[in-house]
């Protein structure tokens, strides 16, 4: 007789060691680094000591002319705190009295400041992915169409300026979606889209066959999967199927009546 | 005897009711205004439904995105709305997300139904009318008339334009939706590298025969190995040489997720030549016709 190799000792240690290895991989994936902890610096608040914008625009020797290209972008961007909507309001005021033949010329170079110039500041910068900066970002922009309705006047410029960082973050999804399509299931992701969606500028997310029938399962949809499957799945799925579901209660029959032949005591031995 | 009289007139009773008040059943529309056909063309098989717009533009459009203020789906305000109208058709108009919201630009009698603009090539403006435009977002020119002023938008260069637009929208009541733009101006405008999907494909073309009478044309290719370039090429083809038609646009139907499409004959009875996979109440948005 051949001597015993593998003992249930060594065969259950051995077991224990892959379920321990296979427990810390799955940990690895599931415990993503907590971004929400991480340090954003945003740039909401102004760096520099805030400017007249008509002194520094005369300064400048602006006129209505040549005012997009003497607008002192750097020092208003530096110096403006964009966490005040009414602050913008002041500052479209200001440019009016200044320029009051062109109102609608300066809206759009206050415009062109808050998206274009600080687009280069806010977006791409280090941490422009983040989902921390994308949702400060949110954030700020969803005070906007508020300032819409309290300033009617300006309620194109102040819808405009949402829309343009709501797009700003949907097209910043939509990129680390088409770089990585699991970023769908993170939490943070999801909640940004939802952001984005309240807003009417979702970014569409597709899932695979099977992705959706998971999708499904997890969230209780069987009436829903039923349905679909005796609508749309073929004659042979329909049998595979059947038979799956045959073998599935076959080996749980099986496995019933091994169990009670195992440990229901004989009549022979009461 | 008297007992079964009386069931058989209530039956009687019964059915002609039911089939009267249903809504968005009781369909007539005169058939000179449309045409249905079964070809084969090319070692393709082609079904065509060709609908007349003039003389009197009896023949209309009407597109739903957007569920009623009460929260209604899409379905039951095309069912409301479909009540007292002779529809010809209705299909799926452009594809929804996983969240059925449709995709791209839409905007629904003024009420905004999705403003992320999708990288489609085709905007689609329902007027009241009943009439279709489409206009080429690459060429940067969507014009519209703003209180008898033409007013150009670039709505794919700047928020503040698309903005603007919409609120044009709202005040006009406008509908518009985006979808892809597969020909404008006779001219294929979809090219290699768009999806290698094969499905079976279905187009709406809009155009004029040789006697310069305006069509509005759907196109079914029911054979489910064609790739959308593939089919749009062909559908032009056949469009061109086989209906002779000078095509002005035409754009992609949704077959896929929202396969939803219901064909009437003139007599109101329903048409099976080209029906969706789907029933009408699965679409996230339905393009109607119908006559008026």
């Amino acid at each position: 007789m051949s001597k015993k190799i593998i003992t249930w000792k060594k065969a259950t240690f051995g077991l224990a060691a892959i379920l321990l290895l296979l427990v810390g991989w799955a940990a690895s994936v599931l415990l993503q680094p907590n971004e929400e902890n991480a340090t954003v610096a945003l740039a909401f608040k102004p760096h520099a000591a805030s400017i007249s914008l008509p002194s520094a625009l005369r300064r400048a020797s602006a006129t209505a002319v040549n005012l997009p290209s003497r607008f002192p972008y750097k020092s208003y961007l530096d110096s403006t705190d964009f966490s005040d909507a009414r602050r913008l309001a002041l500052d479209a005021q200001a440019l009016d009295s200044l320029f009051p033949a062109s109102a609608h010329n300066n809206e759009r170079l206050l415009y062109t400041a808050l998206t274009d110039s600080l687009s280069a500041r806010w977006m791409h910068s280090a941490q422009a992915d983040t989902m921390a900066h994308l949702l400060s970002i949110m954030t700020w922009a969803s005070q906007l169409p508020v300032a819409a309705r309290f300033e009617p006047r300006r309620a194109t410029f102040f819808r405009a300026l949402n829309l343009y960082w709501v797009k700003q973050v949907a097209t910043s999804l939509e990129q680390q979606y088409r770089r990585n399509p699991n970023i769908k299931y993170a939490f943070q992701f999801k909640h940004l889209n939802q952001l984005c969606r309240d807003a009417k500028c979702g970014v569409p997310v597709s899932f695979s066959a099977s992705e959706k029938v998971i999708n499904n399962v997890v969230e209780g949809q069987w009436g829903y999967l039923l349905t679909k499957f005796l609508r749309d799945s073929s004659l042979p799925t329909r049998l595979g199927a059947g038979l799956f579901v045959a073998l599935f209660l076959l080996t749980w029959l099986a496995f019933f009546y091994t169990v009670r032949q195992r440990f229901t005591p004989s009549l022979l031995t009461r | 005897m008297k007992l079964l009289s009386y069931f058989s007139l209530s039956v009687i009773a019964l059915t002609a009711s039911s089939m009267t008040l249903l809504p968005g059943d009781a369909k007539r529309y005169d058939c000179a205004y449309v045409e249905t056909i079964n070809v084969s063309y090319e070692q393709e098989r082609y079904q065509v439904i060709s609908m007349k717009r003039q003389p009197g533009n009896h023949v209309k459009a009407k597109y739903f995105a957007a569920p009623d203020a009460l929260g209604g789906s899409v379905y039951n305000r095309y069912m409301r709305w479909s009540t007292n109208k002779n529809v010809i058709l209705a299909s799926s108009g452009t594809y929804m997300d996983k969240y059925r919201t449709p995709v791209g630009l839409t905007i629904d009698n003024g009420t905004l139904v999705n403003q992320n603009l999708a990288d489609w090539d085709g905007l689609v403006i329902i007027y009241a009318t009943g009439g279709i435009a489409v206009t080429n977002l690459k060429n940067d020119d969507l014009t519209v008339d703003d209180g008898g002023v033409a007013t150009k938008y670039r709505i794919r260069n700047s928020s503040y334009d698309l903005q603007s637009f919409i609120e044009w929208a709202a005040n006009n009541r406008a509908t518009v939706f985006q979808t892809h733009l597969l020909a404008y101006k006779n001219k294929l405008t979809i090219f290699s590298g768009s999806s290698p999907n094969t499905a079976e494909r279905r187009f709406l073309a809009v155009g004029k025969n040789e006697e310069g009478e305006l069509y509005h044309v759907i196109v079914q290719c029911p054979s489910s190995g064609l790739t959308l370039m593939a089919g749009a090429q062909k559908a032009l083809r056949f469009l061109n040489n086989f209906q002779n038609m000078d095509v002005t646009f035409m754009i992609n139907l949704d077959t896929g997720a929202q396969d939803v499409f219901k064909l009437y004959n003139c007599s109101g009875t329903e048409n099976p030549m080209i029906k969706g996979k789907l029933s009408l109440p699965e679409a996230a948005n339905l393009l109607a016709y119908y006559y008026e």
